[in-house]
């Protein structure tokens, strides 16, 4: 079963072919970080005129990667929601018109839901990965999203919890602006912190947010907020003329390399802890599925391979490749629905927010 | 009709700064537009949670839209719809201009059907219409913040009425 899959949710522009909803024959993702990195994370024209421009040539390259032709495809898949609407009505749009003129199913995804498949991906011809073990805890890490879910042998996912303010992703992009360590926050900031001690001379003990005693949440503006007075000092003066006593700038090195590695320490503690009042609380799982860009962070991934190992979960991370956003996981878990019957017509709706 | 002088006055807590948010959102209606502005952790987002409790929303729902740059907050169908109205959550710090609105879908039309609260409102504040309620937001010694508001259009005349109900202490 080969199915093409489309992803236009945000920043990448992405196509790739997938057979049997795990083997990847080509994964190939137009991303706008050299863009954004030029702006500093501005997106500095319209992301949905790039999308535009890119995802035809990426279409073609994905199919000539694969060395399928579109005749051969059994399914269209794409990420219908959440995302931007503008940016998604790309890639739906050209998902239907492709599912038309091919006159195959059509299948809409949940960006979110394709995040928790993308640790079943494997390079074409590499042996298969065990699935996990259900029901099983997910956890998706992103720049746009941080959530739990308890997930169930028929593919459903119920979120248990979710970020009340910033989502980590977004908190590695905003310390990466504090630090000045470049964007996208993300891998400069877990760079940074290879060579600094998060207990420092010096470095303050960032808060670990865990809210209310039952709460499945995440925050992670108290701690972007520390961080902040931990670079430049608590503000000084009255009213509107309060200011820092300092800039990023009279930091030393190995002080920016050490707030780094305490921010990493705080982030992805807040994370586990949160894992563990899960188990504490649900119905007992047997895995733990990850997913999202910030799941190709070391610290976290290093975190969260102790974490199960003690309490005895098997645990999916997805390869480096498939953390970030991509279509391969639109592609892959669209093989569930396809198995099912689960097919769109070509009414298929974009939707700013997330169904599960 | 000339903008009102600035006014500035000070929040204590991150709670504070939401309760003001509060005070401000049960005076909303469609087609208001709150813009935003201040430092990263200068409780933006904290504002906008108070903002959605005052307009009868859940403010669970509120979280930040920097990676996204819209997020719609919507009543419970369950809702009476008079008392709660769509929250429009814009943040403009990954966009470049007003232009760029436009692949958000969000026009004049959109903002018509809703509130809409814009943070880093100042890249796109030509796109957000003659009548603005503007507050911005600065740290300030010991975790307080500074908030100073600024109101066009036809807020500019009821600038004292709002500055009453978003400094007023306790009901």
């Amino acid at each position: 079963m080969l199915i093409l899959g489309l992803e236009t949710s945000c920043d990448e522009t992405a196509a790739a072919v997938v057979q049997d909803g795990v083997a990847v024959c080509s994964n190939v993702v137009a991303t706008q970080h050299d863009l954004h990195q030029r702006y500093a994370g501005v997106v500095p024209e319209i992301a949905s005129r790039a999308h535009l421009e890119r995802l035809m040539p990426v279409v073609q390259d994905a199919l000539a990667q694969a060395g399928v032709a579109a005749g051969d495809l059994d399914a269209i898949a794409v990420g219908n929601r959440p995302g931007l609407v503008g940016s998604l009505i790309v890639g739906v749009s050209a998902a239907k018109a492709l599912a038309w003129s091919l006159d195959k199913p059509l299948i809409g995804v949940d960006h979110v839901r394709a995040h928790l498949h993308a640790a079943q991906l494997v390079d074409a011809g590499d042996a298969p990965v065990a699935g996990p073990t259900y029901p099983a805890l997910g956890l998706v890490v992103s720049g746009g999203h941080t959530s739990l879910y308890q997930l169930s042998e028929d593919g459903s996912a119920t979120r248990l919890g979710r970020t009340i303010d910033d989502a980590v992703g977004e908190a590695y992009d905003k310390a990466g602006v504090l630090l000045n360590a470049g964007y996208p926050g993300g891998p400069n900031v877990d760079k940074l912190a290879q060579t600094g001690d998060p207990h420092g001379p010096d470095i303050p003990a960032l808060p670990i947010s865990m809210l209310s005693a039952d709460s499945l949440d995440f925050s992670f503006s108290g701690l972007k907020t520390a961080l902040l007075y931990a670079v430049r000092g608590h503000p000084e003066g009255r009213g509107k003329s309060a200011t820092f006593p300092r800039s990023i700038d009279d930091l030393s090195d190995t002080r920016r390399a050490d707030l780094a590695a305490a921010f990493q320490h705080a982030a992805s503690q807040a994370v586990v802890r949160k894992l563990g009042r899960a188990l504490k609380q649900g119905p007992q799982v047997h895995a733990l599925v990850v997913g999202g860009g910030v799941s190709a962070n070391s610290e976290l991934r290093k975190r969260l391979t102790a974490f199960a190992q003690e309490h005895q979960l098997s645990l999916h991370l997805p390869a480096m490749a498939y953390c970030v956003d991509n279509a391969a996981m639109i592609a892959g878990y669209a093989a569930l629905r396809l198995a099912q019957g689960d097919t769109d017509d070509l009414h298929l709706p974009v939707l700013a927010t997330s169904r599960t | 009709m000339n903008p009102q002088p600035p006014t500035t006055w000070v929040t204590v807590s991150a709670q504070a700064t939401t309760a003001c948010g509060q005070r401000l959102g049960a005076l909303l209606q469609p087609g208001d537009v709150v813009a935003l502005d201040g430092p990263l952790g200068a409780g933006k987002t904290q504002f906008v949670r108070g903002l959605a409790a005052g307009l009868g929303l859940d403010p669970g729902d509120v979280s930040s839209p920097t990676f996204v740059m819209m997020h719609e907050y919507e009543p419970d169908e369950a809702d009476d719809a008079k008392t709660s109205c769509t929250l429009f959550h814009l943040d403009a710090y990954r966009i470049g201009g007003s232009d760029d609105l436009a692949s958000l879908g969000f026009d004049a039309e959109l903002r018509a059907t809703g509130v809409s609260v814009v943070e880093w409102s100042a890249r796109i504040d030509d796109a957000l219409g003659p009548d603005v309620i503007h507050l911005a937001l600065a740290h300030g010694p010991h975790d307080t913040r500074t908030l100073t508001l600024s109101a066009r259009g036809r807020w500019a005349a009821q600038a004292d009425t709002l500055l009453t109900t978003l400094t007023e202490t306790r009901p």
